[in-house]
């Protein structure tokens, strides 16, 4: 292989696949960058046997080839070199030398042969959406994912995809988005473009919490739509620059249509804005550790309190109006401020129940996502 | 076809021999049941001699109650004995031996020689034994009392005689048996004589001295400086003993000595109680060191449930397990800064010199090595624990704990068993009088910091060296453990609860445990035959998994009788916040930074070990300077 490349783009590929490499891993192999000379392009691929990602930037090719090299140290190397072309020579199997202005660097990396192979995503159902609604799907349901390593099925981000319901006047399919990490859930969707065909059966698949990472992170750069295929056993996401692969969770997520309240009929609806600078505020002196802040909820306003083992306190007060009787709940303040930093309205309306039931959040202005929060007892 | 009976009753000196391949396992087991014999002969003097590891000769005087010539030939037959009668008997047994089998059973595997004689009479009487052949008893001059010779043990059992140690090695175990009699029975002199030469020596008493060398002949030297003395409990059970620091741990259970009514056995529940008491003050995979005393009514515990007598079985193993743990937990507290620290000179119980086999693996994680070698050593000038306190008179023994004939005496008889009221199981432990506040350690003058990483102090008495962010992740641990504790619970309630599915058995144990759970904030409800929803989990650790929290608790309360998971699982959040919130090594500290420092160790309970059992500071006295350079 032996090819030049411009700076720019060759580092902004490089970026894009940093993160999947493992940098504590047993095969040194997925520590490396798969670099491959292709037609007009440099390819450029890394994984870590669960998630791919696939890039390429343009490159002036003189010779075919390609080999493996550590994927940080070229980051590094690129990262550091002044805005000139690149010279990336392969000599033999396993040894690169870039050139760019007076500097040069031997690599030694490892032969092609010896990178797994990126699965072949075959069949499934394919469909384009908007990149916007996408990542905007991911950021309301991302922080809801379960740490708990012990509970598999929750530590990903359940992609749902229904056929419309026969009696109802929609005829297209929604995609769904939950998460719960079991004491707090999310849940958003939206409509699957027309074209995308019909969804014969309902789809499910688990996309692992890694996966979700880099898929928000390929987002951000802005391309207008997504291409996504659901499979079997893995999910595609592709945008012009780069594609995805990610094996799915096995498993069965638990079914979350169960928890979600029904008889929640009290509503208090309060301005967003404000209350997230309150709980804001308020969590500075709750318990460090279990951020319990209270919410006391009177006719005509809102005292939000906390207090945390070292005795001090916070309270502070809106002005809100409920026609419920006068109730006081506990909540996690992360929780709360995770919720409310990814509603976009003006509001947030609470459907309430009583004080030891879970929360119904919800946008008043938008009706494709909700939220239900655990109380917590203070 | 033979009608010929295929089963025979066996001979009885076979009879013997098997059971002494129960009784009997090496020399020192031998010993073990010698000695007890004289202490249930109520003797205050007890004259051992072994050669060649016991193999070739064991022998125990006393001057206990002896025997006349008519019981010393039933002593030597199995089942003989003079210690029960009756099965109520059985179930009180205030002596060390009850199944009249340790002599026959050793007679029967060596050239055994009993004489002995009562205090009233005027001879004695001499019986010898010979692989289990009871010779005539013949009248001899001697002292009241009793001994007991044992040669050529196991010499008509080669197979067992392959099993020996070295001499070297079996030495090393009679004499950890005499010992840790000796530590048992305070109101006893012991003396051991190996190969001709004596090498234990203890006297009777109960003074400060006594104590001191019979802790030291089973722990080392050093113990007796680095340990708290307690006792606690109430009055159907007395608990009381020596409880090393926690700098002082161990890697294995070598440390660990229990006697449940002067008995020394082995006990997972009491030993587990302790080790909740002592916490994270030693880290999970180290074994604190302690000597506990456990006394009870005879009823209340059951001896005869092991071969050797080495186990027993509490009836009220919940009662004693919390009584164990509230005394040593409260004793700890009293503890402050006081950590590991060096013997200033050898034990002056040089006489003691204990088989280097028999020493105890020493582990004080002061990177330290061992004392012999060591030509200068950092140690601690903790405060002694309040003296005036240590030997308060009912404390060793505590009334009423004199084992031995005497013993039975105090239970009369004819009390059949289920009238004698026993205390009732549900009834709480009273909570341990509120601790002496610990007199607080003087960590000196802060002079520098070296290396970014320590502070160097000086005492009236030395030098000090002080791991900052050790010493501080425990100052700010036990601020954030109070502070919690005094603090509301937080619970989260669970939207999604697990289920987890049960054993029978399982299951009974949890719902028996579900209001103590409830108290620690994990609430657990039925969910329908053997499984159950975890409903709310402390706000400190809703994301711990709760499958294996429950796991975990079943796996505690099963084998113990209770759990710690839940705290311990808080504890380890509060330690990690801890550890983040801790000055960290490398950082600059201003001298009044130090000064600060220094004086909330001062304060602070348990602040000589960091959470992971290692010492927070050390010391450097005067004199070991002065040593260093010669002067002395
Ligand atoms: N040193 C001694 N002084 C006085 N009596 C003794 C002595 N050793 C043994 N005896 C008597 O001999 C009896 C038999 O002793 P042996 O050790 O065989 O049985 P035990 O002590 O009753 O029960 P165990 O088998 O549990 O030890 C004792 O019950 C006791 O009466
Ligand atoms: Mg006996
Ligand atoms: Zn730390």
């Amino acid at each position: 292989m032996e090819l030049y490349v411009e700076r720019e783009p060759f580092l902004k590929a490089l970026g894009r696949i940093q993160t999947v490499v493992e940098r504590r891993n047993t095969r040194p192999v997925l520590a490396n960058a798969r670099l491959e000379a292709n037609g007009e392009f440099l390819a450029i691929a890394a994984t870590d046997t669960e998630v791919s990602i696939t890039t390429r930037c343009p490159a002036e090719v003189e010779h075919s080839g390609g080999l493996t090299v550590s994927a940080r140290k070229l980051y590094e190397i690129v990262r550091e070199l002044p805005d000139k072309p690149l010279l990336l020579r392969q000599d033999g199997d396993e040894r690169l030398t870039i050139s760019c202005d007076q500097a040069r660097f031997h690599l030694v990396g490892l032969a092609l042969d010896q990178f797994p192979d990126i699965p072949e995503m075959e069949g499934g159902f394919r469909f384009s959406m908007s990149t916007g609604d996408l990542a905007d799907m991911f950021a309301k349901t991302h922080f809801a994912i379960s740490t708990d390593e012990g509970r598999y099925t929750l530590n990903g981000v359940l992609l749902q995809a229904d056929p419309p319901k026969p009696d109802s006047p929609e005829t297209v399919a929604r995609l769904r988005m939950v998460a719960t990490d079991t004491h707090r859930l999310s849940i958003v969707e939206n409509p699957i473009p027309e074209e995308a065909g019909r969804v014969e059966n309902p789809i499910e698949a688990i996309l692992p919490k890694k996966a979700v990472q880099e898929i928000r992170k390929l987002l951000e750069e802005g391309e207008a739509n997504v291409e996504l295929t659901l499979g079997e056993r893995q999910v595609r996401f592709a945008l012009p620059e780069m594609t995805l692969i990610a094996n799915l969770v096995e498993g069965r997520f638990p079914n979350y249509k169960r928890v979600i309240p029904e008889g929640n009929k009290l509503l208090l609806n309060i301005p967003k804005d404000p209350l997230l600078a309150v709980v804001k505020r308020m969590s500075v002196l709750s318990n460090e550790k279990s951020r319990g802040i209270r919410m006391q909820i009177l006719p005509d306003r809102l005292k939000v309190t906390t207090t945390n083992p070292e005795q001090e306190a916070a309270q502070e007060e809106m002005l809100t109006t409920f026609d419920g009787p006068g109730m006081s709940l506990g909540f996690n303040a992360r929780y709360l401020l995770e919720i409310l930093t990814v509603i976009g309205g003006e509001t947030i309306r609470f459907h309430l129940l009583d004080e030891d039931s879970s929360v119904l959040l919800t946008d008043p202005e938008k009706n494709n996502f909700l939220f239900v929060l655990m109380p917590m007892r203070i | 076809m033979s009608t010929a009976p295929r089963i025979q009753r066996l001979p009885q000196t076979l009879a013997n021999q098997i059971a002494a391949g129960e009784v009997v396992e090496r020399p020192a087991s031998a010993l073990k049941e010698l000695i007890e014999n004289a202490l249930d002969a109520g003797a205050t003097r007890i004259e051992i001699r072994i050669e060649q590891g016991g193999k070739k000769l064991l022998q125990v005087g006393d001057d206990g109650c002896g025997m006349g010539p008519a019981d010393a030939r039933l002593a030597l037959e199995r089942h003989a004995t003079s210690k029960i009668a009756t099965v109520d008997d059985l179930f009180r047994i205030g002596t060390l031996g009850f199944r009249g089998e340790a002599l026959p059973s050793i007679a029967s595997v060596s050239h055994l020689e009993l004489t002995t004689r009562l205090r009233e009479e005027a001879v004695g009487t001499a019986i010898e034994v010979k692989g289990g052949q009871v010779g005539e008893p013949r009248p001899m001059a001697m002292p009241p009392g009793t001994r007991v010779t044992v040669r050529t043990l196991f010499f008509n059992t080669p197979a067992r005689l392959k099993f020996m140690g070295s001499d070297r090695t079996e030495t090393g175990h009679c004499t950890e048996t005499v010992l840790r009699l000796a530590l048992g029975h305070p109101g006893v002199a012991f003396r051991l004589h190996v190969n001709g030469r004596e090498t234990v020596n203890i006297r009777a008493g109960e003074d400060e001295r006594a104590v001191r060398e019979r802790l030291g002949g089973v722990f080392g030297g050093d113990f007796a400086d680095n340990c708290l003395e307690f006792s606690g409990g109430r009055e159907e059970v007395r608990v009381f003993g020596w409880l090393g620091l926690p700098t002082l741990n161990r890697g294995n259970q070598g440390g660990i000595h229990l006697f449940v009514n002067g008995r020394w056995v082995r006990d997972r529940v009491i030993n587990h109680a302790v080790r909740e008491a002592y916490g994270d003050t030693l880290a999970r995979d180290r074994h604190p060191v302690w000597a506990l005393f456990v006394d009870l009514e005879p009823q209340g515990v059951d001896v005869n449930v092991h071969p050797t007598k080495q186990e027993v079985r509490f009836q009220q193993r919940n009662l004693v397990y919390g009584i164990v743990r509230q005394a040593v937990a409260g004793t700890l507290a009293t503890m402050g800064a006081r950590t590991y620290q060096a013997p200033d000179r050898l034990p002056d119980q040089a006489a003691m010199a204990l088989e280097p086999e028999a020493e105890p693996e020493a582990a004080v994680i002061a990177t330290l090595p061992p004392a012999a070698s060591r030509p200068v050593h950092w140690d601690a000038p903790s405060p002694r624990p309040p003296r005036e306190d240590r030997h308060r008179g009912d404390s060793w023994p505590p009334s009423g704990t004199s084992h031995g004939p005497r013993r039975v005496a105090e239970t009369p008889r004819e009390d059949p068993v289920g009238q004698i009221p026993f205390p009732d199981l549900s009834a709480p432990v009273p909570p341990p009088p509120a601790p002496d506040p610990p007199p607080a350690p003087d960590l000196g003058q802060p002079l520098a910091q070296i290396h970014g990483t320590y502070i160097l102090a000086q005492t009236a008495t030395g030098l000090v060296l002080v791991d900052q962010h050790a010493a501080h992740e425990r100052i700010v641990f036990e601020t954030l453990k109070q502070a919690h504790a005094e603090a509301r619970l937080e619970r989260q309630l669970v939207l999604i609860p697990d289920v987890v599915e049960l054993t029978s058995p399982e299951a009974d144990r949890l719902r028996q445990a579900l209001p103590q759970l409830a108290e620690l904030g994990v609430v657990v409800e039925p969910f329908g035959g053997n499984a159950f929803t975890i409903r709310e989990l402390p706000a400190l650790i809703a994301d711990c998994n709760p499958q294996q929290l429950i796991r975990d608790l079943l796996h505690d309360l099963d084998r113990y009788g209770h759990s710690n998971a839940v705290t311990q699982r808080l504890d380890a959040v509060l330690a990690t916040m801890a550890c983040h919130g801790s000055v960290r090594a490398n950082r600059k500290l201003s001298l009044e930074e130090m000064d600060a420092l220094l004086r909330r160790m001062e304060q602070t309970l348990f602040s000589g070990q960091c959470g992971h059992g290692r010492p927070t500071y050390v010391t450097l006295s005067l004199a070991e300077m002065e040593r260093l350079f010669g002067r002395r």
